[in-house]
């Protein structure tokens, strides 16, 4: 009834390469340039706000455990909160810079879930080793939105931001053993267990 | 740094021989499956190698005795062997050892020529705890916050409000909302903790799906927590976009998706729950809603207005405020006087059972509530509306401040009435047999005799002690002389709250003595033993007694 945990991770892998490029696309002709038709400033927060409310579904359909339940139940709210931090910013119905702090609250929070719920180190299996990644860059990645609240202009900082997300996506549709960007499978691998 | 791109790609690239822990595929029987000839085993069949101890599926039976001998683990499946399974339902408690070292645990039930209960009634499940209680409170106050926050503003219509007054209302809305998802996801853990009886470290590999897919209560919180998801999302539009309109979709699925608890508590799963039960439920818990958010809206709405302008803004909120409050209260009062006849079976069951005594104290302070509400409507709003100044107005404005807050500190302590309310099983339908029963006994061991028509019955009880087993007895006689192969049951009703009967056959071990040991009084209380006696050749008769059994 169900589809496979892989085809959600690639659904929303989808969606965090959309964001990805939306804010390369931003980073690379300049804000200015990327606000000169307003509904492109609401393109991205959009996306993440629709992949918050579209996360519940997975959080109440995935019960297998509860600590996955809570996993996929925080990070329905922190990309709703981010996403819906950067429409009133877009909007203009918050002023202050600070609340793009709200996106990295969301990557910190989101991070410690995923690590959380990822118990086996990182060379237990390629799934392991993709939590801690995606985990892991967003640790690391915590830092752009955090310069964003401080230098929003600056290039590297825009640039740094928007490959988080492609960075994410990448792992996201490299997760499980059917993933298809890096095809299948050594034999070496034992039997598939999906 | 190419050693770790290597490790990287490598690891990208091969395949996992386990993704974390192990997930239950199947089992069979399946969740709550009626079957109608019992089974020699229960299979689970996981999504990986599993390891599994001798112990590690444990078959009850609703009276707690182990049916089950020792499981053995073959690569993803687990198999154990049943000894003969009479008629009845069954809980059946499974841990296995993932690949990853993880335990994982479920509970799952089935039923041998019955309906299976729902997991969250498996055998080992306590009920609802105090904590329970509460958190039940703080979620019909979320409710509140939000249903009554979204109501009061669309009840202001298209009137400009200060800034800071909009962003407050859209802040207890938002509250309402968010606080409504939490509090579900926390009741949702806390019935899973209980039905799957694990401490909090190993429930967090827990399979819930029994629990989720299983049951009216977390099919109730899939809907719901989608449902007020979306809540939140319309919200938060309509604050973004400035277009209130969008708080009408929001009320509306609000106020529909509320009706999951009333689709999923007492109201719908007891025993002559019917539409009308799941209606009046959901009417008195929408009304409720209304009222008390509404309230907490005004006490906003005060606060937000700026001194000078708060009369001439409640001229204009309180009256429509007041007709809305009015309506919810007769709303709140037929559908809880409905729901009150649907659930007593008999009048005196008010204050002789636990559910009745929690109405009592629901409807005093109820009614305290709903006085001070008519010393605002018959007092403060005439006095705010005929004010010609502010100045004037200033002191029906403070009366109405202090009634409201007490009005609301009141509905918030109805509230927990409430709560407590839909934890609570009403009483037993069989509860109305009672003033036609022959005796009243126990507790203690029971020997007591009593007379129907011709007959003579002596109704043996041993020990009269709830949980344990107890053998249940009755001597017949006619004329001094034993009535032989009468056909003899016994229909055992708990009399103080709404629970499924049992029949017993007894079977006849001495001349016109039939008997059956069962452990069937399974908890403290008021028993109705009602004896379904039919002599050979003779007309049928029945013997009510009632018994108390202690632990």
């Amino acid at each position: 009834m169900l589809p496979k945990a892989e085809f959600v991770h690639w659904w929303f892998a989808t969606g965090f390469l959309i964001i990805g490029l939306l804010l390369l696309a931003e980073a690379l002709v300049g804000g200015e340039v990327w606000r000169r038709r307003a509904w492109r400033a609401y393109l991205w927060p959009s996306f993440l706000f629709l992949m918050g409310v579209l996360m519940w579904p997975v959080m109440v359909f995935y019960t297998n455990s509860t600590i996955h339940m809570l996993a996929h139940g925080s990070w329905a709210q922190a990309m709703m909160l981010a996403g819906a931090a950067e429409l009133g910013l877009a909007r203009g119905k918050l002023h202050s810079p600070y609340w793009s702090l709200t996106t990295a609250g969301a990557f910190l929070v989101s991070a410690a879930a995923i690590l959380l719920h990822e118990q086996n180190g990182w060379l237990y299996a390629r799934a392991a080793f993709l939590h801690h990644a995606i985990g892991w860059t967003f640790v690391i990645g915590a830092a752009f939105p955090l310069a964003r609240a401080f230098r929003p202009g600056a290039a590297v900082v825009r640039t740094g931001f928007a490959l988080i997300f492609v960075v994410t996506s990448v792992f996201l549709f490299s997760d499980r053993d059917t993933a298809p960007i890096f095809g299948h499978l050594s034999p070496l691998a034992g039997a598939q267990h999906r | 740094m190419r050693r770790l791109a290597v490790v990287a790609l490598v690891a990208l690239a091969f395949p996992a021989t386990a993704f974390a822990h192990a997930n239950l595929d199947s089992t069979s029987p399946t969740y709550r499956q009626r079957l109608h000839a019992p089974v020699r085993e229960v299979v689970l069949r996981f999504d990986q190698a599993v390891q599994a101890e001798p112990n590690a599926i444990e078959v009850r039976s609703e009276f707690g005795k182990i049916l089950s001998g020792a499981a053995r683990a073959h690569g993803p499946t687990v198999r154990v062997p049943l000894k003969h399974l009479p008629r009845g339902a069954y809980t059946v408690r499974w841990h296995v050892l993932s690949e990853d070292g993880h335990v994982v645990s479920g509970v799952f039930t089935f039923g041998v020529g019955v309906k299976a209960p729902p997991p969250t009634e498996a055998y080992g499940a306590s009920g609802p705890t105090t904590t329970e209680h509460v958190v039940r409170w703080a979620y019909f106050l979320s409710l509140a916050l939000l249903l009554g926050g979204l109501g009061f503003r669309l009840l202001l219509g298209g009137e400009e409000l200060p800034a800071a007054a909009e962003r407050r209302f859209f802040l207890v809305a938002g509250a309402g909302v968010v606080a409504t998802l939490e509090v579900g996801i926390l009741a949702f853990m806390l019935r899973a903790e209980d039905a799957l009886q694990l401490p909090f470290g190993r429930l967090l590999y827990g399979d819930l799906s029994s629990i989720a897919g299983g049951t009216r209560f977390g099919e109730a919180f899939i809907a719901m927590t989608l449902g007020y998801a979306l809540v939140a999302a319309f919200v938060f539009l309509a604050w973004l976009t400035d277009r209130r309109f969008l708080l009408w979709p929001a009320l509306v699925l609000g106020l529909g998706f509320a009706s999951g608890l009333s689709l999923s508590g007492h109201s719908a799963v007891d025993a002559g729950s019917s539409w009308r039960s799941e209606l009046a439920d959901w009417a008195h818990l929408s009304a409720a809603a209304l009222w008390i958010g509404g309230l907490i809206g005004l006490l906003v709405l005060w606060r937000s207005l700026p001194v000078l302008s708060r009369v001439a803004g409640l001229v204009v909120c309180v009256p429509r405020f007041s007709n809305v409050a009015f309506f919810s209260v007769v709303f709140l009062l037929a559908s809880g006087v409905g729901a009150t006849v649907i659930h007593m079976p008999i009048l005196a069951a008010l204050w002789e059972t636990s559910y009745g005594k929690t109405i009592l104290v629901k409807i005093g302070l109820l009614a305290a509530a709903m006085l001070l509400g008519a010393v605002n409507l018959l007092r403060s709003k005439p006095r705010l509306v005929a004010a010609p100044d502010a100045d004037a107005g200033r002191p029906a404005a403070a009366l109405l401040r202090r009634t409201i807050s007490g009005e609301t500190l009141l509905l918030a302590a109805a509230v927990f009435a409430a709560a407590l309310l839909s934890s609570l099983a009403p009483p037993a339908a069989a509860l109305a047999k009672e003033g036609s029963a022959l005796a009243k006994v126990g507790p203690g061991p029971v020997g007591t005799v009593v007379h129907q028509g011709p007959y003579t019955l002596r109704v043996l009880v041993h020990p009269n002690k709830a949980v344990v087993p107890n053998s249940f007895a009755l001597a017949l006689t006619k004329n001094g002389k034993p009535v032989r192969r009468a056909d003899v049951t016994l229909s055992l009703s708990m009399l103080d709250m709404q629970m499924a009967n049992q029949e017993l056959q007894l079977t006849e071990t001495r001349p016109g003595i039939y008997a059956r040991p069962a452990p069937a009084l399974v908890m403290v209380g008021h028993w109705g033993l009602e004896f379904n006696v039919t002599p050979k050749g003779g007309t049928p008769f029945t013997a009510l007694v009632v018994d108390h059994a202690t632990g």
